[in-house]
């Protein structure tokens, strides 16, 4: 089937689409972006939009957190508040924290591996382009206006039903507008590039590993990529379920959730936490991975316990199965549902403290160096426990009774997600930010900014705890004066001003940083992992010999050897340091650019906004002009040749 | 397995016993948990050999010997209409009653396993396939089973 | 439909599975959980509604409601679908011994066999819809049709490819070097056969 463009017909548009490509692959101008499925390009184009998302979120928590700086402030508006605060756990967690996640994957894995790229490149374009349309959907929300005549006309449109959405809140009665729709079909559509992405990586880490990288020579980081890829393949397609139920339900009047019809809403608390607890390991495991390399990195010592870290992840991810019920404590499944499900909950905390206990043992007696990146990894060690803790304590049945929608739940869960997973995050940029420019991070920069959001962070947060001891509701627009809420509040909201100052830190430092002459080098940390072996940045086709594997940590034992002593002293032959990564003389193929995984992707959002409008006769026709853009776009992806 | 023991407990004792298509849930999942932790087992693992032979990449250009030839396929395909004529047969047999349930998931379970073991190759396929479809299979069964017996339903 | 479309053509996988081929199968095993997921609700909602029509005979406080289910209609259907997965098996079989000319007439033999079956899903909503079921009437109306639509459609886009297939096919496109096309399509089609043989049993045949 290759060469059918260029061969026989339609020789206009096989002459422009290949012109396209060659311009492509120029690498300079927008046109190269939009076409590149460069791994590296495509994992820095996930970071900057999931950062601008990041913004986006944090500028929605912030307003939060104005309106309840004070007990009775009316900044927004009850109905405002909540699709706020809809919007900030939606945004943080599927345009965030998952593509900052899926960032490091793409810049990352292909290099810790040893191959040229991920398994299929285009396929990993049309998950970023996805991703961006799907975002751009959900966000698009906000522009819109609810009908004339429905009780909130004239208000902002965005969802309203929490990050949950819990039917019948979401159901046309209790939401009217198009909110829930953009929201319902923002995660289809993200649902796909994640499970695109989730594919890709499985086969990438599976197949395309470098000879004599086996299993159990892999970086923990690739081991947590493979695990979190396997979560995101079988959850996805239970939340895909769910949502297309609630759009028949919304949309045509379908009857899943519909209690007068005998249906259930439990159905849909089943469906979404069958999903939403895999997907909150799907959110910590990268985070994980990330502190694992860099802890040995900077404490000069293998990690601890290698295989216990690499399978406590499996089995966390196991087990991440067969805890979903312990978010439906209140809803009245029965005491022996309750018990199982508890103890289930509280077995999973059993891997997580193997993992926490064996990072804790590579610092141990290892030559420490501070830098920013260590720095986020402690930080994550220290405030993931206080967060894997407070979750032990919402396992038991009946703490979670009194906890149950209580700000104390909101401190548990930023105290995994901020302090877990982004953290860990913030830790990676740091750590591999030299391998793509080229260029440090300025390291004073950087320890403002983590002792700004470190600080900043516990400000916020830990005042939640009392005040969720204290009985303050959650998701309730504002609270009334003399409960002893207003103090707590008070600092939560300076604490989220001082985490705005610390991100504010972070991007001048990435300015600053850019451009800063000093050249980090090939191996600024003198690092163990494969990535470390080539230049920074890495040329396009990463490695031009790929690299023969012998043991764990394959860089680490290029460069140094142990002695008669048992001492670590440099190998003899020079070592590894990128110098002998020169294309020159092999004949590389590398697959071409492509715009046709954006065309591909492109017809998802207005196959959506057709049926979200399916009403008004003027946006109906956007049905089948997506639908015949996506289908244009596969036809054209199969027939397209990957290499020219 | 973890959910294994939740639904049993989840659900009333006696009624639970009662219900035959719960009662076959249960062998079902804990067979299948135990042929994923086999397949899972680093012992067990057969998967990525560093250098793969070559013969076994030869595998997926030519069919091997043994892999079965059409007039095979014809025979499981007669087999597999025997089965959907047996599944319409019963169905009209008033006198077989609540054991009715048990034969027609016996019986279309067979069919699966013929379609996937055969047409789709896992019987002569890598074994890491074969430990990806299960997990998927396993997962979803065992899934639903504990949310239905949450929910009250029943299949009887 | 590239030959190993991998940065590195040449690249021999680790596990020595082609690179496609495990992408469908990690396609299949997630195509379960939503397949799952949709089944798993109807069972839920099987006795559920509180409205007719109902999906087999009853009798409700007296007053008998015939049920709308055709089983001898879809059983034929039914066995319409399992026939085209020997004849997908059997395009395989030919394209593997190098058999273009068999390729060409098995493949059409399977398209036109899920035409056929589609035509008669068309036929049964046709005919549910005229006994006054809509996907809005009741539960069973609901969650049947969402089923067995999402079915169908994952039937339309088999068709869809076994006809592009058939079209390379009668170009003399497909050999037997890049039988993986014809294979990949194969699995595609015999997952949507079993989950078919699936429904059928639990929606269908339990009463």
């Amino acid at each position: 089937m290759a060469g059918v463009m260029i061969e026989r017909p339609a020789p206009t548009v096989g002459e422009a689409l290949r012109r396209m490509r060659q311009q492509g692959e120029t690498y300079q101008g927008v046109w190269s972006w939009l076409t590149t499925i460069d791994h590296k390009r495509i994992g820095l184009m996930y970071g900057a939009t999931a950062m601008f998302f990041f913004l986006v979120g944090g500028i929605e928590a912030l307003i939060i957190r104005l309106q309840l700086a004070r007990p009775g402030l009316t900044l927004v508006d009850p109905d405002q508040y909540n699709r706020l605060f809809t919007m900030h756990g939606t945004t943080m967690i599927f345009l965030v924290v998952m593509p900052l996640s899926a960032a490091f994957f793409n810049l990352v894995i292909p290099l810790m591996i040893g191959a040229r790229d991920v398994a299929f490149p285009r396929l990993n374009a049309f998950s970023y382009w996805t991703f961006l349309f799907g975002g751009m959907l959900m966000s698009a929300s906000f522009f819109t206006g609810n009908p004339a005549g429905s009780f909130f006309e004239g208000h902002l449109g965005a969802p309203d039903g929490g990050w949950f959405g819990y039917a019948p809140l979401t159901l046309n009665q209790f939401s009217p507008g198009t909110g829930i729709d953009f929201w319902a079909f923002g995660l289809l559509i993200l649902g796909v590039a994640s499970m695109a992405g989730g594919f890709n990586f499985i086969v990438t880490i599976v197949n395309m590993r470098a000879p004599g990288m086996t299993l159990f020579r892999m970086p923990v980081f690739v081991w947590m990529t493979l695990v979190t890829s396997f979560l995101i393949i079988f959850a996805m397609p239970i939340i895909t379920v769910a949502l297309f139920q609630l759009l028949f339900d919304r949309l045509f009047g379908a009857n899943f959730f519909n209690v007068g019809a005998g249906g259930t809403p439990l159905l849909w608390q089943h469906m979404f936490w069958l999903f939403g607890h895999p997907e909150v390991y799907i959110l910590i495991l990268p985070a994980m991975g990330i502190i694992s390399e860099i802890l040995p990195t900077f404490s000069r010592k293998p990690l601890f316990g290698y295989p216990f870290v690499v399978f406590s992840g499996i089995a966390i991810a196991f087990m991440s199965w067969g805890v979903w019920a312990h978010h439906m404590y209140t809803v009245g499944l029965g005491s022996a549902a309750n018990a199982a499900f508890g103890v289930s909950t509280l077995l999973i905390g059993v891997p997580t403290g193997i993992k926490i206990f064996n990072w804790l043992a590579t610092l141990w007696g290892g030559s420490i160096s501070f830098k920013t990146p260590l720095l986020f990894a402690l930080g994550f060690i220290a405030m993931f426990t206080i967060g894997g803790l407070t979750g032990v304590m919402h396992s038991m049945v009946p703490s979670d009774y009194q906890q149950q929608d209580t700000y104390f739940v909101v401190a548990h869960f930023h105290q995994v997600l901020i302090g877990g997973a982004l953290f860990g995050l913030f830790a990676g940029v740091y750590y591999w930010f030299p391998k793509f420019s080229g260029k440090f991070m300025n390291e004073k920069l950087g320890q403002l900014h983590f002792w700004a959001m470190f600080i900043g962070f516990n400000v916020t947060f830990q005042p939640m705890m009392i005040l969720g001891f204290l009985g303050m509701i959650r998701r309730t627009s504002t609270y009334e004066a003399g409960l002893g809420y207003g103090l707590w509040n008070m600092m939560s909201t300076a604490g989220a001003f001082l985490i705005a100052f610390s991100i504010a830190v972070f991007l001048i430092n990435v300015v600053v940083s850019m451009r800063s002459k000093e050249d980090a080098g090939a191996d600024p940390w003198d690092g163990r992992t494969l990535e470390w072996a080539i230049p920074s940045p890495p040329p396009v086709y990463n490695f031009a010999k790929i690299p023969q594997v012998t043991e764990l940590d394959a860089h680490w034992a290029k460069k140094y050897v142990q002695n008669e002593a048992g001492e670590l002293v440099p190998a003899m032959a020079g070592g590894a340091n990128g110098d002998d990564n020169d294309s020159s003389g092999h004949d590389i193929h590398l697959p071409s650019p492509s715009i046709i995984p954006l065309i591909a992707s492109a017809g998802l959002p207005l196959l959506a906004s057709g049926f979200i409008y399916w009403d008004n006769p003027w946006m109906l026709p956007l049905i089948p002009v997506g639908a015949v853009i996506t289908l244009v776009g596969v036809f054209a992806w199969a027939l397209e040749p990957a290499t020219e | 397995m973890l959910e294994l023991l939740t639904f049993v407990l989840a659900a009333d004792g006696k009624a639970f016993f009662e219900n035959p298509a719960y009662l076959l849930g249960i062998p079902l999942i804990a067979v299948g948990a135990l042929g994923v932790l086999l397949a899972m087992s680093p012992i067990e693992l057969k998967w990525p050999q560093p250098a793969p032979a070559e013969e076994e990449y030869e595998i997926f250009d030519h069919p091997a010997d043994g892999h079965p030839d059409a007039a095979e396929y014809v025979k499981v395909g007669l087999i597999l209409a025997v089965i959907t004529g047996i599944e319409v047969a019963i169905y009209y047999v008033d006198a077989l009653g609540d054991t009715l349930l048990p034969i027609l998931l016996v019986l279309s379970a067979l069919k699966f396993v013929l379609v996937i073991l055969w047409f789709m190759h896992l019987r002569f396929d890598n074994r890491l396939l074969t430990v990806m479809f299960t997990t998927g299979m396993v997962l979803v069964v065992a899934l639903f089973v504990v949310v239905l017996s949450t929910l009250g339903a029943s299949l009887v | 439909m590239q030959h190993a479309p991998t940065a590195d053509a040449a690249h021999v996988t680790n596990t020595g599975i082609d690179n496609r081929k495990l992408l469908m199968w990690l396609f299949l095993a997630s195509e379960c959980l939503f397949f799952g997921g949709m089944i798993g609700t109807y069972l839920l909602y099987r006795n559920s509604s509180v409205t007719p029509p109902y999906p087999t005979d009853r009798v409700i406080d007296g007053v008998a409601y015939s049920g709308l289910f055709d089983i001898p209609f879809t059983s034929v259907s039914a066995f319409v679908l399992l026939m085209s997965s020997v004849t997908m098996v059997l395009a395989l079989a030919a394209i593997q011994r190098n058999d273009r000319r068999g390729l060409q007439i098995w493949l059409a033999a399977t398209a036109l066999l899920g035409m056929t079956f589609l035509a008669g899903q068309a036929f049964e909503f046709t005919e549910f819809h005229k006994e006054g079921l809509s996907v809005n009437t009741n539960l069973f109306g609901t969650s049947f049709f969402v089923l067995t639509g999402f079915h169908g459609a994952h039937v339309s886009v088999g068709v869809l490819i076994l006809v592009a297939l058939w079209v390379m096919a009668r170009r003399g496109r497909i050999t037997s070097e890049n039988a993986l096309n014809v294979e990949l399509a194969g699995l595609y089609w015999h997952f949507v056969d079993v989950v078919w043989i699936v429904i059928f049993t639990l929606v269908y045949l339990l009463q």
